[in-house]
């Protein structure tokens, strides 16, 4: 096991390598001069304003006129003492920056992906083994819930339990560390919109993979062996059910990711999501460009941790 | 008896249909039947939005800022005074178009990679798949933001965004289907009677490899209408007065207290539709693999 973990380890440095080659590249793809992407457009003017010779000096200062490799091997350098830049727009360090914000969305993902899975798996197992109206509600509940734009099922909740119910707060954010009360009270409404998709595709799966192993003839098997359902269930069909259902809850990650960008806009919520909607707005490229490596390696790391799951759950993939 | 065993040692496999019992079986499921129905509405509304709309999108009646929901306006006006339902008709045009085009750029482009990847394997294949694996990785919405900031907001680039995103699973899919279809002994007769190698991935390899990517495609569209409603929700994609679904709620957004309406009412509309091209996809799904069928 502690081989195949270093093995898929391994295996996920060439992806983060191209990653960081396409992050490059995106810098290189920013419209007119490229020391305009690294210094942004106060100092650009600034600069320019003490002519081309005092632009050049810059250039050779953060070594653009180096070869791309060389500027790429440079630039990877500096990825990796954390070192990703500094804001266009505030000047500051863009680690700073995203340091402060970074435990407002962890928390608000973290406690939002632990309830894509518990509801994901347990209302995908009941409908799985509920056919009927139980099944019925909880198809619609994913149909629904994959179908619907999460920022506009948040605007539907603040109307109903923040304007015309008056029970939640509308927007705003405070720490449920430092005030449980009123931190439970701030999240239920964004963690709620933010879940319904995570939730709705993992129970859609966990349901339709429940419902393809309940069919096989080893089900059949161990209930003419006279063992009691749930048994059956738990032990025999949900364990081979999972490996599809870890793949869509580690995919579910970067969609996670992708939606909290929303509800933090929705919400108010002054988190990384909120900084990447400014950054791209102003066309704040480092503190853009952070956000997305930031995103991408906690995906990737996710992956990771899926993969080497999904092996404990089958050992035969370890083997293949 | 006899009978029955040849059958099954014929692999039990089911008689060629016709093209019109194909049909009639796929809209026979009353859910695809409904999806069918509200999809060909939202696509004649957006075909015949200057028919269909009341006002024009840009219409700006001061006198009539923020109506109600009523008879003179259907789903009422937002704060200019611009009719919301036709703005929604209009929007359906932009929003379904950039959906289309952004699908058609993501298979154009994925499609005859992964084609080429699968066909080839070799150095290209595994550039190709690092590449798709790298791409797959970024988180999609926070990718898109970082894609538009770099072009520019505005329609073609938001299409070419979502085209850019979408891409690496058409190649993957595309790949995995070639690298099957490949092995099987038609291509092997096609070969040996001296197709090349374009003939072969055009007239054999493609045909027999493009149901999931049908399915596929499907699926794309709404998840490229959903992407592109939350880019012009956030501000960051389609920038108003344009009126793309997501525009429209994101103008209604600040007035969500006093005149909730316009903000609601599109939703709907992208609910719809995406719920419509989801249902599709999975009876496609089911009618090109019946052993799925009933596991959704």
């Amino acid at each position: 096991m502690v081989g195949y973990s270093i093995r898929r380890f391994l295996g996920s440095i060439p992806v983060i390598i191209m990653v960081s080659m396409l992050a490059f590249l995106g810098q290189q793809l920013v419209p007119g001069d490229p020391i305009l992407a690294i210094i942004g457009e106060g100092e650009f003017a600034e600069l320019a304003t003490g002519g081309s010779e005092a632009l050049d000096a810059r250039r050779k200062e953060l070594g653009l006129d180096r070869p791309a490799i060389l500027q790429y091997v440079s630039y990877v350098e500096r990825l990796m003492q954390g070192d990703f830049g500094r804001s266009f727009v505030s000047r500051e360090p863009v680690l700073d920056m995203i340091r402060v914000r970074l435990p407002i969305s962890m928390k608000l993902n973290v406690i939002t992906f632990m309830i894509n899975i518990g509801m994901g798996l347990s209302l995908g197992t009941i409908a799985a083994l509920r056919p009927g109206y139980t099944d019925f509600f909880a198809t619609v509940w994913a149909v629904l819930g994959v179908a619907t734009p999460n920022f506009w099922a948040a605007i539907l909740l603040i109307l109903v339990f923040s304007v015309k119910l008056g029970w939640l707060p509308t927007s705003g954010w405070v720490d449920p560390f430092s005030d449980p009360v009123e931190g439970f009270k701030h999240l239920i409404l964004p963690i709620f919109a933010l879940s319904l998709f995570g939730s709705a595709t993992i129970m859609r799966q966990t349901r339709s993979s429940l419902l393809e192993v309940l069919r096989e003839d080893y089900i059949q098997t161990a209930r003419a062996k006279g063992l009691i359902e749930r048994r059956v269930v738990i032990r025999h069909a949900l364990k081979n059910a999972m490996l599809p259902v870890m793949t869509i809850i580690g995919l579910s990650l970067a969609g996670l990711i992708g939606g909290s960008v929303l509800i933090e806009r929705v919400f108010a919520i002054p988190g990384v999501g909120r900084m990447a909607i400014d950054a791209a707005n102003r066309r704040d490229f480092p503190v853009l460009q952070a956000i997305v490596l930031l995103g991408t390696f906690a995906i990737v790391g996710a992956n990771l941790v899926t993969d080497i799951a999904y092996a404990w759950l089958d050992p035969r993939i370890k083997y293949s | 008896m006899a009978v029955e065993t040849l059958r099954l040692g014929m692999g039990g496999l089911p008689e060629p249909k016709s093209l019109m019992a194909s049909v009639r079986s796929f809209v026979y499921e009353p859910k695809a039947a409904t999806a069918l129905v509200i999809l060909g509405l939202l696509l004649l509304m957006a075909i015949f939005a200057p028919l269909l709309a009341p006002y024009g999108f840009a219409e700006q009646d001061v006198t009539a800022s923020r109506v109600q929901p009523g008879a003179e306006h259907l789903m009422g006006t937002d704060i200019l005074g611009r009719d919301i339902l036709s703005r929604i008709i209009y929007g359906a045009r932009i929003s379904l178009r950039i959906g289309f085009i952004s699908v058609g750029i993501a298979a154009g482009v994925g499609v005859p990679t992964g084609a080429i990847a699968g066909y080839y394997g070799g150095w290209w294949d595994e550039i190709l798949m690092r590449l798709t694996d790298a791409m797959i990785a970024f988180p999609n919405l926070i990718f898109l933001m970082g894609v538009v900031a770099v072009l520019g907001p505005g329609t073609t680039n938001v299409m070419i965004a979502l085209g850019l995103n979408a891409f690496p699973l058409y190649a993957r899919l595309t790949r995995g289907q070639t690298l099957s279809v490949k092995q099987r002994d038609y291509v092997s007769a096609a070969r040996a009677l001296g197709g090349t190698d374009l003939r072969i991935m055009a007239r054999h390899i493609m045909p027999n490899a493009v149901q999931p990517l049908i399915v596929q495609g499907s699926l794309a569209l709404g998840t490229a209408v959903l992407a592109e409603s939350s880019l012009s929700f956030l501000g960051i994609g389609i920038s108003p007065p344009t009126p793309t679904w997501g525009v429209i709620i994101s103008e209604g957004f600040a007035l969500i207290r006093t005149n909730p309406w316009i903000s609601v009412a599109p939703g709907f509309f992208i609910v719809a539709f995406v719920l419509s091209v989801n249902l599709l996809g999975d009876r496609l799904r089911d009618v090109f693999d019946p052993r799925l069928r009933g596991t959704r």
